[in-house]
């Protein structure tokens, strides 16, 4: 079972005259969450935790005046606050408590810290900060305490020195590189040892003057190598700034050769949009045809009978004219005077009711038009106006497009295009010539170790002809031997952590961010900042992620980070969900269960809404609220929440 | 780890228990407030493992 927090006492401890708070550890359940709004004195819980477990480097005393509770210091200026807590591990109980005295000096008030004490089962322990080290080490403090807002930088890609320092302490390998560095002082002693040694013969002398010599050649090269190193670093950073930026300058050198393009596809658009308009209009002006349609019908019919008739009484006009000229009648016989009479009036009445020609010639014509009316398809007006519609759209889509690239493009020239490559070529020379140059210090340093070892060997051998300067030379193998080993085991070490926190890490980011699809799993660089493998492996840089996915990341950090701690201590979370978006909340806020350690949230309602609440409602050990006595008094109470 | 020290101690030709109450030892003062000791108590450790 890990370290778990029992119960908190305070005493005059900012807006807490004297509280109690209590985690009932009888359950299963790891979840508290203690409810409180802002103001009401959620951090003060938080800052009492670290201030009696690490004192001044929590709160310095000059700040601790504004700690003690405003309301009794009125009262009792001379007043004494104090936090108390209870662990417990693996049916342990540590108590551990700190208390702090106003005292008034003259005119200014200064606050006095007792040393803590802490007892473990009822019985007092000495080495107290050690006790506390090995309990909760102050260097990792941030991992078992965090505030929510603060979480970001963790994701950020330069970590602190104290961060840094606190996941080496994680990794476990504190001890390791500290043991490197001690050694390494011890095996400076011991040649001093021996160059003090009298009876060191001449030959001796000057063979391990000659080791010195080679051993310093030594550093100098490893010292250019490192130099070398860090020098390709950057020129392999430069190179991929440059290529970006080439690469960037070459595609907006295609988007130009775009946008020609889409001036092209404008006006055929243009084109285009106008004939569908023109289209669409001539069809909406012959819209009411329909409507008359039967009418036209009619009419056209009536004419044609018209016509009928007309060309009819025509025919017979004619005829009974041919037979006036002929001045005989159809049967053979001569025309009288009275039929005479008698074909004349009847040419006349026929020819009244025969229109001129230029009037059947526009009937005729009207007659055709009415046809044509008539034989009228009523056109897909839906179909029409899509039409007119999409290549509207295709046109506005070409006009942004350009705009875009217009703006994209704006200033860009081949030259430049051309000296920027250029530039990549300088910077891939570059990079070869530091690749070469630590091949060959490389090859240098490897020489020269060979030489040492055989000046080692030399020494040993010479060391042999006197007892005490074969016992250092013995020693001083031992510690070189030693050094070594160390300088492997924390190779070794590091790695094996590491796969462990990416595990550990990995698994959690799974559960909290919101494209579990797109990632593979977190990488931790060599310097211990974050990547996060994208679907094909490549690492991206957490820089690049949205704040929300910042968050999550450095949420599965410090939780990968505390489960990897082997404290397996309290988290302790202040305000942590609140100013997330909801997507993000609600991984955050489900994935709690998972963590096997216990889990105090100090939050607002922000932190959890109802809904979610009710998700990890199964899940939670208790309920805890912070209550504001009156508005004039700064003194809250916690209380157990209905 | 143990199998990692034992391997090492192998390779590097030096006692296992040397190494491992270096660690102890390193660990240890880790949680001292001043960590100052450590090199003369190795030193000892060293020449308590040559004379024997």
């Amino acid at each position: 079972m890990g370290l778990k927090l029992r119960s908190i006492r305070l005493k005059n401890w900012k807006c807490y005259q004297n509280q109690e708070i209590q985690f009932n550890l009888n359950t299963d359940k790891q979840i508290w969450i203690v409810f409180g709004q802002n103001g009401f004195g959620k951090t003060s819980i938080l800052e009492a935790i670290q201030w009696c477990l690490y004192g001044a480097k929590a709160i310095s005393d000059s700040k601790l005046l504004d700690h003690f509770n405003r309301v009794i210091v009125k009262e009792n200026p001379n007043l004494e606050m104090s936090v108390e807590l209870v662990f417990e591990r693996n049916g342990d109980i540590y108590n551990i408590s700190r208390v702090a005295k106003r005292e008034i000096q003259g005119e200014t008030a200064r606050a006095k810290v007792e040393l803590p004490v802490i007892n473990k089962n009822g019985k007092n322990i000495r080495d107290v900060p050690e006790k506390i080290e090995e309990l909760l080490p102050n260097s990792c403090k941030e991992f078992f305490f965090f505030d929510g807002v603060e979480i970001k930088r963790y994701a950020q890609r330069i970590h602190t020195k104290e961060t840094h320092r606190a996941i080496e302490r994680i990794l476990g390998i504190t001890e390791l590189l500290n043991l490197r560095h001690d050694v390494k002082i011890t095996r400076k002693k011991l040649d001093r040892k021996f160059d003090e040694v009298d009876s060191v013969n001449e030959s001796l002398r000057q063979v391990k003057q000659k080791l010195r010599e080679i051993q310093e050649n030594i550093e100098v090269k490893t010292a250019q190598l490192e130099g070398a190193k860090l020098d390709e670093k950057n020129a392999i950073k430069e190179l991929e700034e440059t290529t970006e930026e080439a690469n960037k300058i070459e595609e907006l050198q295609n988007k130009l050769e775009q946008l020609k393009d889409l001036e092209r596809n404008q006006a055929i658009s243009k084109e285009n949009l106008k004939k569908a308009t023109e289209k669409l209009e001539s069809g909406l002006r012959q819209a009411p045809i329909p409507l008359l349609i039967e009418f036209v019908i009619e009419v056209a019919d009536d004419m044609q009978s018209t016509a009928i008739t007309t060309a009819r009484r025509s025919g017979s006009v004619k005829l009974l004219r041919e037979l006036l000229e002929d001045q005989t009648c159809v049967c053979g016989r001569c025309i009288d005077e009275d039929s005479r009479q008698f074909i004349i009036k009847e040419i006349e009445s026929l020819e009244s009711g025969v229109s001129s020609t230029q009037e059947v010639i526009r009937q005729d014509e009207i007659r055709n038009r009415l046809e044509t009316i008539s034989d009228y398809k009523i056109p897909n007006f839906q179909d029409l106006l899509l039409e007119r519609d999409c290549l509207q759209d295709e046109l506005e889509t070409i006009k942004l497009d350009a705009y875009r690239l217009k703006r994209e493009t704006k200033g860009i020239d081949r030259e430049e295009a051309q000296a920027i490559w250029q530039t990549v070529g300088e910077a891939e020379q570059i990079t070869r010539q530091k690749k070469e140059q630590i091949e060959r210090l490389n090859k240098e340093i490897e020489d020269l170790k060979k030489d040492e070892e055989k000046q080692r060997r030399e020494i040993e051998k010479l060391a042999t002809q006197d007892k005490q300067t074969e016992t250092l030379a013995k020693q001083a193998k031992l510690a070189r031997s030693l050094y070594e080993a160390t300088d492997e085991l924390i190779e070794w070490r590091t790695e094996e952590r590491k796969q462990t926190i990416e595990y550990r890490t990995s698994k959690i980011h799974r559960q909290v961010t919101n494209k579990p699809e797109e990632y593979q799993g977190i990488k931790i660089q060599p310097d211990y900042t974050l990547g996060v493998k994208n679907a094909v492996g490549q690492i991206i840089d957490p820089e690049t992620l949205s704040a929300g996915e910042k968050e999550a990341l450095a949420f599965a950090f410090i939780t990968g980070l505390n489960l990897a701690s082997g404290t397996a201590a309290p988290l302790i979370m202040d305000t942590p969900f609140g100013h997330l978006d909801t997507r993000h909340q609600k991984n955050l806020i489900t994935s709690l269960p998972e963590i096997p350690s216990q889990v105090i949230v100090l939050a607002t309602d922000r932190d959890f809404p109802s809904h979610l609440l009710n998700i990890v409602e199964p899940h939670i050990a208790g309920t805890l609220n912070i209550r504001r006595l009156g508005a004039t008094e700064d003194t809250s109470v916690v209380e157990e929440k209905n | 780890m143990e199998g990692k020290l034992q391997e090492l101690a192998e390779k590097y030709e030096i006692p296992l228990e040397l190494i491992t109450a270096a660690i102890e030892l390193e660990k240890k003062e880790i949680f001292k407030q001043k960590r100052k000791t450590a090199p003369t108590k190795l030193l000892e450790m060293i020449e308590r493992y040559t004379d024997s």
